[in-house]
């Protein structure tokens, strides 16, 4: 059975059906992509353990005198995102079917679909050439999604545009530079061919292409700028996947070629065992965390505010795969799946609350918790993953984090790290508490109820993965050995149990620490409800010394704290953060519009001056040619 | 063999809580003598949970019930994984980033208990306090990865094992500067002067607490004894050598507490930005020159 193949045509397929037939019905196009996607799910599962596994095309392409033979390659990193693409996929499908009953869906199905098969593309490709027509292949479909066609989406989708152009095109500019040093457009052939190669820094040149192709893409400092516009102005439904999935592209890119070439000292210079190049980099993590953390704190749109989150997130992916140690990776790639799971299910839980209310700022929500109690639960155990707190699965992977980051003795970057960890803290409790908690406001106090249960399927499962795998990290790191084997992870380092945390300087036992943590949630509320009787009262009824709110004029609506939540705090740093890269790229943007404008001018006028001046240059270019 | 790990923390948390609380006692009768005052007798806490948690109380929503659970719940997990005198429920060692990551579970169960009251003072008093959480957490991680990096452990355990061999082995007198640096943090940790404006005890209209009545108060101030219990405890690994029993353990516990109380009586208050900027100046300051001092000089 072709596998790899009939994905990649089967999405093309589904997306032109649709896009024929099916753009006024947003049902029938959701059911499709939900069939879609679980079919290639079943497809991909099949595949585990068949590494050696590959479908080629049947022509073979010349090139000039170098012949390609495009081939899809089976290999456990593509796999492994793959499968949760898919998978994540196909639950966001349910909820966006639920979705498409409100008057804020748009119907994107048939692009989306376009990028979950460009998506096999760039995972599975043997060749530079298929892995560049995907990566193109997933950008431009996500602007189309994230401009919706509007108009005041124009500027902030600009952001996302202008900047994974640039990738794209330092991307191309980064495999002709391969192309042109090692004469094949394999990668792993490339990858050994350019390790052969005597290493001295002028290879750092080759690679910074890259560097900017990857980071755009998994919006690292400070390419951070494009990620909380896009979120703001992508559709609801569409968030999870940005945050989820799009962003994991960049990661993949780091690890399929970047990271073999640093780890074997493609780069001369080494500090403490690491390439100065890469501990340069894993540093950059830390600075996107922390800038991005920062920047949350006074984010009042709370889709931009989980968009800041994400960039904090990918910078500890980031720090952890820099290291280039076996452990650091173990630590990156567990934190890419595990932020796949909780981000995604906690941006389908803002859906859910825009799909009832309508609206991103979080100073117009409030007490939305007390109508919708499983989005409530749903975006706690989200927001406590992310923060990293225990029994859920944020706080495995950030364990093998810290554990690789102390491994190589680097204690100011642990440190580093524990304020953006510590930092999340802070901007994830203000989300919780604005949207959900304190005041319900008097116009949703009718209108909001539970989302529908077909909507809700997706954050039971994230839920229970959550927990699980944050109970039983194996789940996911227990597949994953015969990676972690062929990146020559140490055998003290795999795990053993379900339940052992590795770690450089100890284990840890999640099952039992788990146990330990049932056993005094049940003791507190058995000591609870033991104790004297309670009973309910409304919102109002409150203690404000003695004094009734109504009788100062104060209503729900006011009765709420919620606007410029860490004041003090933004006063005294916010100045200093908010401007320095914003307004780089705002004057970046602004003076290539200039640019083009002067370019542009140059047909416009009625003289044509232009034309001659183009003509003359471009003869004087051929006969250049001639000449020499 | 899960029964035994249970009867063990089941008497753990028992200790935790009648040491918490009664330091807290001692600690309002200590306060009141520096003061000039007669002060409660040193049970006065207990009488004062049990007489809260036997108050009938109002609640606004289920959510505001499953943060004081949470709260509370994290914070004895928090404490049954510290090693008291070496003693754990299962053979832990004492996880040094579990502890810091579950004690945050207590931390964020209150936040959300309060700002389910649904008086705006609540997540004020919050706010101010995660703040402060910010400015306290990074000297204090800065002082135990220095330990962690000496030991090559990420475990209390070895950390107090490590200072074996009298007085002089202690950490407290061979890194002085981390000890004061994990000292000033551990007193903002407390929400002790002159870090207790989140807390804001003199003024009863604002802090986190102000909507929490009868047994979610009693809650609290279990809570609270527990906190102090586990900052305490933590600072005795760290610093004050292995300890042989439980009773020396926790004279070196009561000793810290009392250092936080002596400071907490003739201290006035920073106000919640500047108590950020300054922990971030002098303990992390301590931390670093220490860290400076040990790995590379």
């Amino acid at each position: 059975m072709i596998t790899f193949g009939t994905i990649v045509i089967l999405g093309i397929l589904i997306s032109l059906i649709i896009w024929l037939f099916f753009r006024e019905n947003k049902v029938i196009s959701w059911i499709l992509f939900i069939l879609y996607t679980g079919f290639s799910f079943v497809l991909l599962l099949r595949l585990y353990g068949q590494w050696q596994y590959y479908e080629a095309f049947k022509s073979i392409i010349y090139l000039g005198n170098i012949k390609i033979k495009f081939t899809l390659q089976n290999n456990m990193l593509g796999w492994i995102f793959a499968i949760l693409i898919f998978g994540i996929s196909f639950f966001n499908g349910l909820f966006s079917l639920g979705f498409s009953k409100s008057k804020y869906s748009k119907n994107i199905v048939p692009l989306w679909t376009l990028i979950l098969s460009a998506s096999i593309l760039i995972l599975f490709a043997k060749d530079f050439i298929l892995f560049f027509v995907g990566w193109e292949y997933l950008t431009w479909p996500v602007f189309f999604i994230v401009n919706q066609g509007k108009k005041k989406f124009y500027s902030d989708s600009m952001y996302y545009f202008a900047l994974n152009v640039l990738g794209g095109m330092a991307l191309m500019l980064g495999i002709w530079l391969v192309f042109k040093n090692t004469q094949t457009l394999d990668i792993k052939t490339s990858i050994s061919i350019l390790l052969s190669h005597k290493a001295s820094i002028h290879t750092f040149w080759l690679l910074i292409p890259f560097f900017i192709a990857f980071l755009v893409k998994s919006a690292a400092y400070p390419f951070h700028v494009w990620a909380p516009r896009a979120h703001s102005s992508a559709p609801a439904d569409f968030s999870p996947f940005i945050s989820g999935i799009m962003i994991k592209f960049g990661i993949f890119g780091i690890l399929l070629f970047i990271y073999p070439l640093l780890s074997k000292g493609f780069i001369p210079g080494t500090y403490h065992g690491v390439p100065t190049t890469a501990y340069f980099l894993s540093w950059l993590g830390i600075i996107t965390s922390i800038v991005a953390t920062v920047l949350a704190f006074s984010e009042n749109n709370m889709k931009r505010l989980m968009a800041y989150s994400s960039v904090a997130n990918v910078g500890y992916i980031l720090t952890a795969i820099f290291l280039t140690t076996p452990l650091g990776i173990e630590g990156g790639i567990f934190h890419t799946i595990n932020h796949m799971i909780f981000k995604v299910i906690i941006f389908i839980t803002l859906a859910a609350v825009y799909f009832r209310t309508g609206t991103a700022d979080m100073s117009k929500l409030g007490g939305i918790a007390y109508k919708m109690p499983i989005t409530f639960m749903t975006f706690l155990i989200g927001i406590i993953a992310a923060a990293g707190i225990f029994p859920m699965n944020g706080f495995t992977s950030k364990w093998i984090i810290f554990q690789a980051i102390l491994e190589k003795h680097f204690y100011l970057m642990a440190v580093a790290m524990f304020f953006a960890s510590t930092g999340a803290f802070l901007y994830l409790y203000r989300a919780l508490h604005s949207i959900f908690l304190g005041q319900i406001k008097p116009e949703h106090r009718d209108s909001v109820k539970e989302v529908p249960f077909l909507m809700q399927i997706p954050m039971w499962i994230g839920m229970i993965l959550i927990i699980s795998i944050g109970v039983f990290p194996g789940l996911v790191l227990k597949p994953l050995i015969p990676f972690f084997n062929s990146i020559g992870l140490p055998a003290k380092y795999i795990l053993t149990s379900l339940s052992k945390l590795p770690g450089s300087f100890g284990q840890l036992n999640t099952l039992n620490a788990a146990i330990i943590f049932g056993f005094a949630a049940v003791l507190v509320t058995i000591l609870f409800f033991v104790v004297a009787k309670h009973h309910k009262k409304p919102f109002m009824d409150n203690y404000t010394a003695g004094e009734d709110p109504k009788d100062w004029g104060v209503d729900e609506n006011r009765y709420q704290f919620a606007y410029g939540f860490y004041q003090p705090f933004e006063k005294k740093f916010l100045p200093f953060f908010k401007r320095s890269v914003d307004m780089f790229w705002q004057y970046f943007g602004f003076y290539t519009k200039h640019l083009g404008e002067w370019f542009n001018n140059i047909f416009k006028d009625d003289n044509n001056f232009g034309y001659i001046a183009i003509i003359g240059i471009v003869i004087i270019f051929i006969f250049g040619g001639f000449v020499l | 063999m899960i029964f035994l790990i249970l009867l063990k923390a089941f008497l753990i948390t028992l200790w935790v809580v009648f040491i918490g609380l009664l330091f807290l006692g001692i600690g309002r009768k200590i306060t009141a003598r520096i003061q000039k005052r007669y002060g409660p007798p040193f049970y006065q806490q207990f009488i004062d949970v049990i007489k809260l948690l036997a108050k009938e109380s109002i609640w606004h929503h289920w959510i505001m019930i499953l943060g004081a659970i949470m709260a509370l719940g994290g914070l004895i997990a928090t404490a049954l994984h510290v090693p008291i005198a070496g003693i754990l429920p299962y053979d832990s060692n004492g996880p040094i980033f579990l502890v810091l990551y579950l004690s945050a579970i207590g931390y964020l169960g209150m936040a959300m208990g309060v700002s389910a009251s649904g008086n705006p003072n609540a997540p004020l008093g919050i706010g101010r306090a995660l703040t402060l959480m910010l400015g306290y957490e990074i000297p204090f991680a800065a002082v135990l990865i220095i330990f962690m990096g000496l030991t090559k452990s990420s475990y209390f355990l070895q950390i107090a094992q490590s200072q074996a061999g009298g007085i002089l082995h202690w950490n407290f007198i061979r890194y002085p500067l981390a000890f004061i640096g994990a000292e000033i943090a551990v007193q903002a940790m407390m929400a002790e002067k002159p870090f207790d404006q989140m807390i804001a005890p003199a003024e009863i209209a604002s802090g986190p607490l102000v909507e929490w009545p009868g047994k979610f108060l009693g809650l609290g101030m279990i809570q609270m004894g527990v906190s102090v219990f586990i900052e305490t405890a933590i600072i005795t690994n760290l610093f004050l050598g292995p300890s042989h029993n439980i009773l020396d353990f926790t004279l070196k516990q009561f000793g810290i507490y009392f250092i936080a109380l002596c400071i907490n009586a003739v201290m006035p208050r920073f106000k919640i930005e500047n108590a950020a900027i300054y922990l971030w100046t002098i303990p992390l300051g301590l931390g670093l020159l220490q860290m400076l001092i040990t790995f590379v000089l």
